[in-house]
This record gives C-alpha cells, structure tokens and sequence, in this order.
C-alpha cells in the first residue's frame, strides 16, 4: 500500500480495509490524530485528504492510495493556527485540538466568524465552549 | 479498534464494467463507497457482510447531473 503523507511516501504492508486513522497512528507513527468516537460524528480524527477535510476513522486505507494525506504534524509547530491556539488558549485538554486546527486549515485564508462556525461545526470540543477556538482561527486568519 | 478488519475482504475494480461483472458473478459482495456505516457497524459489532466492492475509485459514478426537473445524484458525489 503506497499512501503519501505530509509529503512523505510511504510504503505499507497493511490490510486494505484498516481505517486510515490506525494506520496513521500504528503504522506512520503519526500519533497527533487523535481518535475520539470513532464514529465520524466528533472530529477529532480530521485529517486534510487532497485539501479536504475528512474523519480518518471511517476512511479505509485503500481508498486514499493515490492521495495527498496531511495530518497535524505536517504543519509544523510554527503555522499560524498553532501559534494562534496556544495565544487565544484555544486548546485545554487538547484531545479535539488536532482535528479542529486541521479543519480550520480546510476553511482558506481570513475565513467569516460565521464561515468558522459552519465549517468546524463537525468538531466538537467539551473543554473550551468554542469562543476561545474561534478566536484563535479569526487570530490566525489576520496574521 | 474494537473491530477487526482482519476477516474482511476488499475487491478494487478499476473499471464500472469490471465492477459490475464482479458483482455478478459473486452477488454476495456487499458494494462500499463511502465507508461510514461500515465502520460503524463494525464497532457495534453488527457488520454482517465480510466482502466489499470497493466504488470509490470509479469515475463513472460521480456526477450530478441536471435533466429538466430531475436532479440525479451518482452514488458517489463530491
């Protein structure tokens, strides 16, 4: 199984059917996705998969063979929204925080508060009450 | 995961006639595209099919198309 991830080829033995989250997790050794229900409905497990965002717990492998894949750790700790949550506090226990930044990466550049709002809807956080995330994207938007 | 994919099987036609004469010649095989309600079931334990059609790849089912009144979505719409 060939899978490109944050620009790195890699070549995996893995069942065709293993969840693009495990493999992600057990076989890149990418662990920043995070699993939350596994079930699509949290998002915590958002992975970026030809620019789009996708829950990594309902994708078999095989189906993004010929993808780009990008995870939080291909953004690297110096991208805007990272910067932007850790100034606005947008992150408590950080389990969501993954999948949300991954998600407002999907919304472009200066993206509305109401565009915000709509577009990490699929993500859900029990820590923050979502003021202070939407904070930091606006933050990162300006930035 | 709490279930295993181990037992399951995935075919990947690479043409829409490849894939519907596998699905005739083994009409147990369950067609995937998207793959939300498996995985679900696969954690609830109620999965009851073991071989999938993979869709996914196939170009010829994604469209949407507008005839007069008529929406019609493909199976597989992005």
């Amino acid at each position: 199984m060939h899978l490109s991830v944050n620009g790195v080829a890699w070549e995996l033995a893995v069942h065709p059917m293993k969840r693009l989250l495990d493999v992600l997790r057990e076989d890149c050794g990418l662990t920043g996705t995070k699993e939350g229900c596994g079930e699509g409905e949290c998002g915590a497990c958002t992975v970026l998969v030809d620019d789009a965002p996708v829950c990594a717990c309902l994708i078999p492998v095989a189906q993004v063979s010929d993808c780009d894949v990008r995870t939080i750790e291909g953004l690297g700790d110096e991208h805007a929204l990272q910067r932007a949550f850790m100034d606005e506090v947008g992150a408590q226990c950080g389990i969501c925080t993954p999948g949300m930044i991954m998600a407002a990466v999907a919304l472009g550049p200066k993206p509305t508060l109401a565009r915000i709002k709509t577009g990490l809807a699929g993500n859900l956080c029990r820590c923050t009450g979502y003021e202070a995330i939407y904070r930091a994207v606006r933050r990162a938007g300006r930035a | 995961m709490r279930g295993a994919v181990a037992t399951l099987t995935l075919l990947r036609p690479r043409t829409l006639r490849e894939a519907l004469d596998v699905l005739r010649d083994d009409p147990e095989l369950v067609p995937l595209a998207g793959a939300t309600d498996l995985y679900v079931s696969l954690n609830f334990g109620t999965l009851e099919g073991t071989r999938f059609l993979d869709l996914w790849p196939l170009r010829a089912l994604r469209r949407i198309t507008e005839k007069g009144d008529v929406l019609s979505l493909s199976l597989i719409h992005i």
